[in-house]
């Protein structure tokens, strides 16, 4: 098996994934298309799975050294964790929500065939790299998904109609949000320690991680001791989104990122 | 419902406890002012991280002195307080108001303003109010930890790993970064074995370690072809892509051209006649590209090169605003061959590439840089030696914060209480308080 079996490989999975999250995003006899939808989105996920093994045969090799072969992991483990956060949770919106994500990846896959051959720079050839930027993304979707619900609370805050149901969401998102947050700022830090020889060394994408993660804290030791306080909590999810989206976007124009080791731009 | 417990509120006069967040920002405030007063009246040189053993000894004081505050005061209203939600989020947001600071401010800047650097903010993480900060985290996190995490139930193991695992994990952190030592030896390619490190301030320090560097060498990327506008340099965006890479065969279209690479040599010199392969200092790579206009029909042959620090690039153009180049290649791998031997006498050889250190006698070491210069014909290369004897306690720490992660994933937000009795718990809590 070879990249050359790719496009039939994705034409499979996403058939089954787009007939798995129908099936289980209409509201009709739930009990009976669940175990269906959930069937087709495991066998999707297979798949890939399959794919990877064989391709790893072939290349002789992990395949974890090209851009293309990294895109494979994102196509593989975002509807992993999105399968088991639906066990867990039951957010069918979550599971549709990691399969889009993930047939994203692989769909640029498919666009952009130069992309199998383009070998990572040397420091981004670490097996935490998958990892990281897994956890991180899943953290970050959660994380704006809550930041809508907050909007959301706050126009029925403004309306004077309850933000009760809207707050109680977004703790469930941002604590599950919040644990990937901390495990892509832990996976970040074991992976500096074997390629910049140090865990943290307060590097401008590292102090605003720090700073987002302060602020999603903040929200969930708020929430504890004030559960019945409407507008604070919900202006601290807006406040944190903010320096989410600041260190996901911003760092490059920040004048204190001159030279930070995350700013891969100009490759 | 009492709103206005929560802010401090009107009934009760300030500083009265219960505590509420209204005290504890002011002492958040009280510390920032001191902490840069501090600074200031010291002239702006932050502090020094102690090392071993004084950093072991703050570190066992400060947690007796949160043992001892917990065994002994834990009724007394401040203790109290100290252990609560609103004396833990004004620590958390002095603490993320310094690295705010510290995010705003290039750190170290070359040009430092006086004010600048007499408040710290030249240093963050070693300055006064900082370090005030971290004391006032520290404390809370201890005795909340404490408070809330023992006796040892089943209910409060993501509690305990959690807060356990983040105070091991910044103890181990700032109190043992004193104890840190990152070197770096720069090593020569012929030159004998050699064991001078520097360290960050640029102090020689000799090594009990002595390495040589039997080779350095890169493995690079076949370089990118462009279409550049001759005048300006610069390269001209294609629709999708707007490179070709130099590997015979391959093809691209730039525009009204069809480029193809007949030839590719990695490293070679230029004669009357084209490039030919050569393995001297400095030769370049260059490829022979045959370029075809759609539109007139006429076919161009040429060679190109991306030059390097010893020979100047090669353009081929294809009409009078444009050209074809060649950029310098990107580096796939840098590794350096090295022999060491150690005072004990034991001796050995290794490769040493980016993210594969080494372990030899405590040390890890890792590839750092090379003569940016000379790129892959650099004659030295620069390896890093980092000891940080903490670092078992440190990753402790973070693998407990992993397991506390996944158990905050698994758990979510606890709801087994209904809201009635969140409302339940607030009257109790209000109860102890005002006990
Ligand atoms: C890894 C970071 C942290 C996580 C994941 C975390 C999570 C939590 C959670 C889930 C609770 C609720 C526990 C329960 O309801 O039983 C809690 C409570 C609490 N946390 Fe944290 N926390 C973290 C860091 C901190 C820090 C840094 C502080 C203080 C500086 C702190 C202070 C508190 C306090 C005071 C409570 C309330 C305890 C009570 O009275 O019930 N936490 N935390």
């Amino acid at each position: 098996m070879n990249w050359l079996n790719y496009p039939l490989v994705v034409l499979v999975s996403f058939t089954l994934w787009i007939l798995g999250t129908f099936l289980l995003l209409i509201p009709f006899k739930r009990k009976q298309k669940d175990a269906a939808g959930l069937t087709l989105v495991a066998v999707g996920i297979l798949v890939i799975a399959w794919f990877i093994i064989q391709l790893w045969i072939h290349l002789d090799r992990p395949p974890m050294r090209t851009l293309g072969e990294t895109r494979l992991w994102y196509g593989f483990f975002l509807p992993v964790i999105g399968y088991l956060t639906f066990l867990r949770w039951r957010y069918r919106w979550f599971l549709a929500l990691s399969l889009l994500l993930a047939s994203v990846f692989l769909f640029i896959n498919y666009l952009h065939p130069e992309n199998y051959d383009k070998t990572l720079m040397p420091a981004l050839q670490s097996p935490w790299f998958v990892p990281h930027v897994i956890v991180y993304m899943i953290a970050y979707s959660l994380l704006a998904a809550s930041s809508l619900v907050a909007l959301k609370g706050l126009y029925h805050h403004w309306k004077e109609t309850g933000v009760q149901e809207e707050l109680s969401l977004a703790d469930n998102m941002v604590y599950i949000g919040f644990a990937f947050l901390t495990l892509g700022l832990l996976f970040g830090a074991l992976w500096a320690k074997e390629a910049w020889g140090h865990y943290w060394t307060w590097d401008p994408k590292e102090t605003w991680a720090f700073l987002t993660w302060a602020g999603y804290l903040s929200y969930i030791h708020f929430r504890i001791y004030a559960p019945k306080k409407a507008l604070t909590p919900l202006l601290i999810i807006s406040l944190a989104f903010v320096i989410l989206l600041i260190c996901w976007f911003g760092i490059n124009y920040l004048p204190a990122a001159q030279n930070s080791v995350h700013t891969y731009s100009g490759s | 419902m009492e709103k206005d417990r929560y802010s401090g509120g009107q009934r009760r006069p300030f500083w009265q406890p219960p505590w509420g967040y209204r005290e504890g920002l002011s002492i958040s405030l009280g510390l920032l002012i001191t902490g840069f007063a501090l600074e200031a009246a010291t002239g702006g040189t932050g502090l020094k991280s102690p090392s071993f053993p004084y950093n072991l000894v703050i570190l066992i004081a400060l947690l007796n002195v949160i043992l001892f505050l917990h065994a002994f005061f834990r009724d007394k209203p401040v203790i109290r307080w100290l252990s609560s939600v609103p004396a833990s989020l004004s620590a958390i947001i002095l603490l993320t108001f310094l690295v705010l600071l510290l995010g705003l401010t290039p750190q170290p800047s070359i040009e430092t303003h006086v004010i600048q650097k007499h408040l710290g903010l030249s240093h963050v993480v070693r300055s006064y109010p900082f370090f005030l900060a971290m004391l006032f985290f520290f404390l809370t996190l201890g005795l909340v930890t404490l408070r809330r995490g023992f006796p040892v139930k089943k209910k409060s193991i993501g509690f305990l790993l959690n807060h356990a695992g983040l105070w091991i994990t910044l103890a181990a952190a700032f109190g043992g970064s004193g104890d840190m030592q990152r070197l770096t030896v720069t090593l020569q390619e012929g030159k004998d074995y050699s064991n001078n490190a520097v360290n960050a301030e640029g102090e020689g320090i000799p090594l009990s370690i002595a390495f040589k560097l039997l080779d350095f060498s890169i493995e690079e990327y076949p370089p990118k072809i462009f279409l550049i506008q001759t005048s300006s340099l610069e390269i001209v965006k294609q629709k999708q892509v707007s490179y070709l890479e130099s590997t015979q065969g391959k093809k691209h279209t730039f525009g009204d051209w069809e480029v193809q690479v007949l030839a590719f040599l990695p490293s070679a010199l230029q004669q009357d006649t084209g490039f030919i392969q050569s393995t001297i200092m400095g030769a370049p790579p260059a490829a022979l590209v045959e370029a075809k206009s759609k539109g007139t029909a006429t076919t161009l042959t040429g060679w190109i090169s991306s030059g390097s620090f010893m020979y100047p690039p090669v353009f081929m153009r294809v009409d009078e605003k444009y050209s074809l180049a060649m950029a310098a290649p990107e580096a796939r791998k840098y590794s350096s061959d090295i022999e060491f031997i150690t005072r004990e006498g034991k001796t050995g050889r290794f490769l040493l590439e980016v993210n594969k250190p080494e372990k030899i006698n405590g040390w890890k070491i890792y590839q750092v840089s090379y003569q940016a210069k000379t790129g892959k014909w650099s004659p030295e290369s620069t390896i890093e030696l980092v000891r940080d004897p903490w670092l078992p306690v440190v990753y402790t720490g973070i693998f407990l914060l992993m397991a506390g992660a996944l158990y905050l994933f698994w758990i979510g937000k606890d709801r087994k209480k209904s809201p009635g009795d969140s409302d339940k718990k607030e009257v109790i809590m209000q109860q102890m308080e005002q006990s």
